[in-house]
């Protein structure tokens, strides 16, 4: 695209129409159909619930500060230490889980994306994508009637009997459960909405020349996520109908005392919940690869083997669920398939991440701030991934299973990775979303104090959890003790990587430089449309190319970015000549 | 085989190596094996990948002058090597880690001792009968013996909640799970002093259960020979020989303190004893009662009967029946809560 | 502004646009295949929502096989077949509906949209009937389960004569109860679910709304009637015919 906003005239007369300012009544935001106006309602969702549950995890890291068992009498808002800590980290978990991670990337980066990568204008299906937004907005109010009705301590995976409170429980945590089954139950619906939305765009909405294998990675793996979200959530969503029914009439599905059988839930949490990890890492990785490839400036390495790896995590996903039982009383064969699948996992897995490595091979790397968080989630995915093997062996697990070490392998994959590639898009993308550029000197010491904060906050909890720390312990040993003081100042530090990045983008809002069309120089669609793009995406049909072709773009300066170099503009079919 | 990280012991903890508790159970040295295998296995690939990473961070690092060059975009031989290879190695790791957990749940052929283990909330009661012990004891900490097996009977109350019996040291866990019966064995092959242990081994709840989850930890005791073993259940578990109020105070110290205080005023999960005995109790339904001999037997077999004002209904307290022990259980409790004044 | 070919192509090159087109689409042909594959993925979703109850259903069958063997006797398989046909009819009708839109016979598209909706309502009025009479004799779920032995169905009582209402509760009798309320009453509920939407379709008919270029609508809410009733071929002879 030359030309872009600089060079019009009309730009210095009055600011030029995109989806933003195109209409600006607060009203047009509510009934919007436009996918990136949805897009960006969800990013301030997520990120809303990303610093909510960073708040109750720093609250719960608070309280481990000290081991020993409180005095009975210390009250924190009315409740003993143990309450507290039970509630902290059960909405952490909660809010974490299903209002953050799983949302996170499909919904917020890729409802923006996605079309803009295919050269379309929206999403195929809009109503549907403005009913999944809010769906998401009705389930994030229950969560906070949760939050105000005093909270609740199940756990985030909500397990009969405890949850229902084992025969006893007080009348707000009652109405508090009712609330949280259907916040879960409601989400997942918007969840599978828009799974169901992203498939039928990227088969229908897919240009003609474009096939499958020219889409962009992240599309793949969002496409592997949909199929995951479409096919196992309503799975977790009867689970949780039918807890609602056993909690308020006691039918005898899940409880024992009528005759329901707790592993039962189990099972059925985990057919769902298992894949749903895979929902959390798959964007997570398709983010991955086109940052590696932008910022090395090379065509990603092995583009069928990352590609078919995302949808092979996905199937393998669905039959490894058990290996989240292994003590619950499950066969030993049973437990033995399980741990057998679980290591097939990996294969795709590692494919990826040497993929990546592949990629860098001769480049040029440039270490801007999204690079920095690639850097990030090669190691970090490296140490969460591997550390799955020592889960997925099942012997181990017998002595590992819900203790520490748990607790620090799923968060090296699911904040070491997911976050990473969530602030990794956020920055990568920001620039086309909003228009602005963020300070990039700020940006690369909020990744690095993101980096160090993690490591410090998880790496001591690998050996306190194969030591034997249990989790879910409000107070602990005292042999413990360092182990959990380092996670505490990691967690802060973390903390304030995140809390920094807050300011610095919440700054460029409003005085950040004008971001040229393509600031990175990188190759998918969405590039060739002006930041922030037209109401209708692309003011002028995009040129078909290969979205990992780096050399079709030239460097011109820091104001008007990077362009595609003439010969291209000449030789290639425009979007619509292809029709 | 053995880690070289796995001879530091780790100054801040107590014994056993930088990684785990000593190794006290037939089982643990195969589990500690697997673990490190896998964690050479993890090293070897984490450098490489690393490695590799930051070698290419550096060389192909963007600098005036340095431009990319156009390599192959795949390279099939490269690439079904570095899937295949890891395959081969993890179906490795597969098959040694599965041959250690077949020992883990496959029980001696020669006699077993079982062991009836309850989990409720928030405590452990391990069951003792039998010839050897004389009688039958309830006890709050697990008794074993050396190089003997074990098999234990694990369950929770119907109206209880899932518990999980973690003994780090045996690299053992299972969970307790209401209204079924899980089976867990295990041998030990040191004591606890030999150990270098002498509270105990750590056992855990690793199921979360609740307020108390964290409180729910009890000690392993293993010893040299059964006269030692069935002295330490006696002592633990042995409460005829006791007088009335010190029975009493025992039997509150294991079942009743999670939720009860002594203290005057300091309700917990339930309300507290002191000073309680003979006054009338106002109750959640607005009636009145004594607290007498029949309220306290009352309110232990069946909680839900007469609920205290100011506390949940229904009860968070799950019933206690000692069956044909009750009449001593009570007379101790009662004993024991009279002396609270 | 150099951008070569892109930048001769404006909107009103391009071949009229029906009404009906989204902004989004090309064409009626993308518009309609993306609605149906959005529909065929939810209907997808919806045999897996059922799934879980299935499986349920099947632990439960496995865990106690004499007790669901008695307990079938209390459902009445007539009235199972009854609902059977109804809903067969109700499909047809609804397979007809999508004709009719398609070659814009409008009385034939509403008659067979308000028979379809009709055959529902049949369907309804049975359970209702079928559910009363379980809620009365006390045929429910958990622990409510309460039967009095006068109150035992003919069939069983002949079969097994001395069957008491305790030995069912005894057996829990009240888990049968919980899958059979839950499986059928989440059935139900699509099935409210569906007559809603022939309601609609019903208004738009009459309004005219439908074409041979448009009728995307009453072909994907056959799709979803059809899923209804295929899930019920599955749980008529799974709870009333399988002793």
């Amino acid at each position: 695209m030359a030309g872009g906003v600089v060079e019009k005239p009309a730009a210095h007369d009055k600011p030029r129409k995109h989806y933003l300012n195109h209409v600006k009544t607060f009203g047009s935001w509510l009934v919007t159909l436009d996918h990136k106006r949805i897009a960006m309602m969800y990013l301030c969702a997520v990120s809303f619930a990303l610093l909510l549950g960073g708040v109750f995890a720093l609250a719960l890291r608070t309280v481990l500060w000290n081991g020993t068992p409180a005095d009975p009498e210390t009250s924190i808002l009315g409740a003993t230490m143990e309450q507290f800590y039970n509630k902290m980290f059960t909405l952490h978990g909660a809010v974490m889980v299903f209002l953050f991670i799983i949302p996170g990337i499909p919904a917020a980066l890729g409802n923006f994306i996605l079309p803009m990568q295919l050269g379309a204008k929206d999403l195929a299906l809009p109503r549907i994508n403005l009913l999944s937004w809010y769906l998401y907005v009705m389930g994030l109010v229950l969560f906070v009637c949760v939050l105000v009705l005093g909270g609740l301590d199940t756990g985030w995976t909500l397990y009969p009997p405890y949850s229902m409170g084992g025969g006893s429980q007080s009348q707000h945590v009652w109405h508090s459960l009712v609330l949280a089954y259907m916040a879960v139950f409601i989400l997942g619906f918007s969840s599978i909405l828009t799974g169901l939305n992203f498939i039928v765009t990227m088969h229908k909405l897919r240009p003609p020349g474009m096939g499958m294998y020219d889409m962009p990675l992240f599309l793949w793996a969002l496409y592997a996520t949909s199929l995951i979200q479409v096919l196992a959530t309503p799975v977790v969503g009867i689970t949780l109908g039918l807890s609602l029914i056993e909690h308020m009439f006691h039918v005898g599905i899940f409880l024992p005392q009528y005759g329901g059988d707790p592993v039962m839930y189990q099972h059925f949490f985990w057919f769902y919940s298992h894949p749903a990890v895979y929902i959390m890492i798959l964007p997570a990785m398709g983010v991955q690869s086109e940052i590696m490839g932008t910022f090395s400036r090379k065509h990603i390495f092995g583009y069928k083997a990352i590609a078919w790896s995302s949808i092979a995590i996905a199937a393998i996903g669905f039959i490894v669920w058990g290996h989240h039982m292994f003590v619950s009383g499950q066969s030993p064969t049973a437990g033995i398939i399980f741990s057998f699948l679980t290591y097939l996992v990996a294969i795709p897995s590692a494919i990826k991440v040497f993929n990546w490595v592949a990629t860098m091979y001769k480049g040029s790397i440039d270490l801007k701030t999204p690079m920095i968080y690639g850097l990030n989630f090669i190691y970090l995915f490296g140490i969460g991934g591997l550390t799955g093997l020592f889960l997925a062996s099942i012997s181990n697990n017998v002595h590992l299973h819900d203790t520490y070490f748990v607790i620090a392998h799923f968060h090296m994959v699911m904040v070491g990775s997911t976050v990473n590639a969530f602030l990794g898009g956020v920055h990568l993308w920001w620039p086309k979303m909003t228009g602005r550029m963020y300070n990039e000197t700020l940006g690369r010491i909020g990744a690095i104090l993101v980096f160090v904060g993690f490591n410090l906050a998880f790496m001591p909890q690998f050996v306190s959890g194969t030591r034997g720390m249990p989790r879910r312990y409000a107070n602990y040993l005292e042999e413990f003790t360092t182990f959990h003081q380092a996670s505490t100042v990691g967690a802060y530090i973390l903390g304030a990587g995140i809390g920094l990045q807050v300011l610095y983008l919440l700054y460029s809002l409003f005085k950040g430089k004008k971001a040229p069309d393509n600031p990175w120089g990188a190759a998918s669609l969405e590039w060739q449309s002006e930041s922030p793009p037209d109401f209708h995406n692309f003011t002028k049909p995009p040129i078909m190319m290969g979205a990992y072709d780096y050399e079709n773009w030239e460097y011109e300066s820091e104001e008007a970015g990077w362009k595609l170099k003439p010969e291209v503009i000449e030789t290639r079919k425009t979007l619509s000549k292809v029709h | 085989m053995n880690s070289l990280l796995g001879h530091i012991a780790l100054p801040l903890g107590r014994s056993g190596s930088f990684w785990f508790p000593p190794q006290s159970s037939t089982v643990a040295a195969g589990h500690d094996f697997v673990y490190n295998l896998i964690l050479w296995l993890c090293i070897i690939f984490f450098v490489a990948i690393c490695g590799a990473t930051a070698y290419f961070m550096v060389v192909y690092r963007k600098r005036p002058g340095h431009k990319e060059e156009v390599t192959s975009t795949h390279n099939t031989k490269l690439e079904v090597t570095w899937s295949v290879v890891p395959l081969a190695l993890l179906m490795v790791v597969f098959g040694v880690s599965t041959y250690w957990y077949m020992e883990m749940v496959t029980p001696p052929d020669e006699e077993v001792y079982e062991l009836n283990v309850t989990a409720q909330k928030w405590r452990w009661t391990f069951k003792y009968s039998g010839e050897a012990v004389g009688g039958t004891y309830y006890c709050k900490y697990m008794h074993l013996i050396k190089d003997r097996p074990y098999q234990s009977i694990m369950t929770a109350p119907d109206n209880d909640v899932i518990h999980s019996m973690f003994i780090p040291a045996f690299r053992v866990k299972q969970d307790c799970v209401p209204g079924r019966y899980n089976r867990l064995w295990f041998r030990p092959t040191q004591t606890h002093i030999e150990a270098g242990m002498p509270d105990g081994f750590d056992l855990f709840c690793t199921e979360y259960c609740g307020d108390s989850h964290s409180n729910m930890i009890t000690k392993v005791f293993v010893y040299e020979t059964e006269a030692e073993w069935v002295a330490g259940i006696k002592k633990d578990g042995d409460l005829k020989g006791l007088n009335p109020e010190d029975r009493g105070a025992a039997i509150y110290a294991q079942f009743c303190s999670t939720c009860h205080s002594t203290k005057a005023g300091q309700d917990m999960i339930g309300p507290s004893w002191h000073g309680m005995w003979g006054k009338e109790r106002d109750l959640a339904d607005g009636t009145k009662v004594t607290y007498d001999e029949n309220y306290v037997r009352e309110s232990v077999l069946e909680p839900n009967a007469k609920i205290a004002a100011g506390f949940a209904k229904p009860s968070a307290m799950t019933p206690f029946n000692w069956g044909a022990e009750n009449d001593l259980y009570f007379e101790g409790l009662i004993a024991y809560m009279k002396t609270l004044k | 502004m150099s951008t070569g070919v892109a930048d001769h192509e404006t909107k009103h090159d391009l071949p009229a646009r029906p009404p009906e087109l989204a902004m989004h689409f090309d064409n009626m042909h993308q518009q309609f295949h993306s609605g149906k594959l959005g529909m065929w993925l939810f209907l997808g979703q919806e045999l897996l929502f059922f799934c879980g109850l299935f499986t349920a259903y099947a632990v439960y069958r496995g865990n106690h096989q004499e007790m669901f063997h008695y307990v079938h006797y209390f459902l009445d398989w007539k009235l199972g077949a009854v609902n059977t046909v109804v809903l067969l009819v109700s499909s047809l009708t609804a397979a007809w509906s999508v004709r009719a839109a398609m070659l814009e016979q409008r009385k034939v598209l509403i008659f067979t949209l308000l028979a379809t909706f009709i055959c529902a309502g049949i369907f309804m009025v049975v359970k209702y009937f079928e559910y009363t009479h379980k809620l009365h004799i006390g045929a429910v779920w958990g622990g409510g389960f309460n039967v009095a032995d006068a109150d035992l169905p003919a069939e069983l009582v002949a079969k097994y004569p001395d069957m008491t209402g305790a030995k069912l509760k005894e057996m829990g009798a009240g888990s049968f109860f919980a899958i059979y309320f839950c499986m059928t009453g989440l059935h139900g509920l699509h099935v409210l679910v569906g007559m809603g939407l022939y309601i609609w379709l019903l208004v738009r008919a009459l309004k005219g709304d439908f074409n041979r270029r448009w009728y995307g609508a009453v072909d994907n809410v056959a799709l979803y009637w059809h899923i209804v009733d295929i899930i019920w071929i599955f749980l008529f002879p799974m709870l009333y015919l399988i002793g």
